[in-house]
């Protein structure tokens, strides 16, 4: 199996990275040692250095981090369940709306089993050295997580116990 | 919340602006969004937030300090907040109150302390 830097090696645009990571349904190594060969993948074509940052690369390069993590949590769950987180980290605006179409059991039972797997990629982000590859996850699953509390948040309003 | 806070989110990101501003409403704030140092100073001015959340890493390396030092000069007394994927380090380099800031959170951000102070803010 191709490691996450392979595959971006061979993949450099994100639509075809995002492709080709979506089509492995989470089964990849993604522990500090993948991380950070992604990383350094990614900064080979990506350039980094005090006084130059690229915007633009930088959000490909929170982009990157995001798919892989998001492939990496929902990987136990149903499709429908997929389909809401997926919807949700794309648009949290949505998660009102969204989250009516489930029972607060599922959601509740859903959203622990996603923190679950969220806490494992951060307890692996936490091994990668200070430097530009570390933030550049963690700025990559800030939003995921944040979209995680509005989550536990609307749980919560449902009655539920998050 | 009768009368809802305006807080300003600064953050070249906008995803992480979007469920900033997702999260801060669903609580009864009012969230508006610049994407860079430069732009947040723009609306710091024309919105008068009272509550500004900051990135550190935008156009510049230290873009959210400079933004700060400006905001600052203009009100002194606004609370402004770092948020940062770098904020553990920065707070332990250089002081978050040497770069203009009243706090910092590291992300990903401690919703639960966040709003807890932002609530506090809210109600002095």
């Amino acid at each position: 199996m191709p490691t996450l830097g392979e595959i971006f090696d061979r993949n450099p645009e994100p639509d075809a990275f995002r492709a080709s990571v979506e089509s492995l349904n989470g089964d990849f190594p993604f522990d500090t040692a993948a991380m950070i060969a992604l990383g350094e993948a990614y900064f080979r074509r990506h350039p980094d250095s005090s006084h130059d940052r690229d915007r633009a690369s930088v959000l490909i390069g929170y982009g990157l981090v995001r798919v892989c993590a998001v492939e990496r949590i929902l990987r136990n769950l149903s499709p429908s369940s997929r389909a809401f987180f997926r919807a949700v980290f794309k648009d949290p605006a949505k998660v009102g709306p969204l989250a009516e179409r489930f029972s607060k059991e599922i959601l509740s039972a859903d959203l622990a089993a996603v923190e679950a797997e969220m806490t494992g990629v951060r307890q692996e982000i936490e091994g990668i050295p200070k430097g530009p590859i570390k933030e550049r996850f963690v700025g990559g699953i800030s939003h995921l997580c944040t979209v995680l509390y509005l989550v536990r948040m609307q749980v919560k309003k449902m009655g539920g116990n998050p | 919340m009768a009368d809802p806070k305006k807080v300003l989110i600064i953050d070249d990101d906008p995803a992480i602006c979007d469920s900033v501003r997702a999260v801060l409403e669903s609580v009864g704030f009012h969230a508006d969004i610049a994407y860079s140092g430069k732009d947040g100073v723009a609306a710091f001015r024309r919105i008068k937030p009272d509550i500004v959340l900051c990135d550190m890493m935008m156009e510049d390396l230290d873009a959210g300090a400079k933004a700060a030092r400006l905001m600052r000069q203009d009100r002194p007394t606004v609370p402004i907040f770092l948020l940062s994927s770098i904020g553990d380090a920065t707070a332990e380099t250089v002081g978050f109150g040497n770069l203009g800031f009243s706090g910092i959170f590291q992300k990903p951000v401690n919703f639960d302390l966040l709003l807890a102070v932002m609530g506090r803010l809210a109600k002095s």
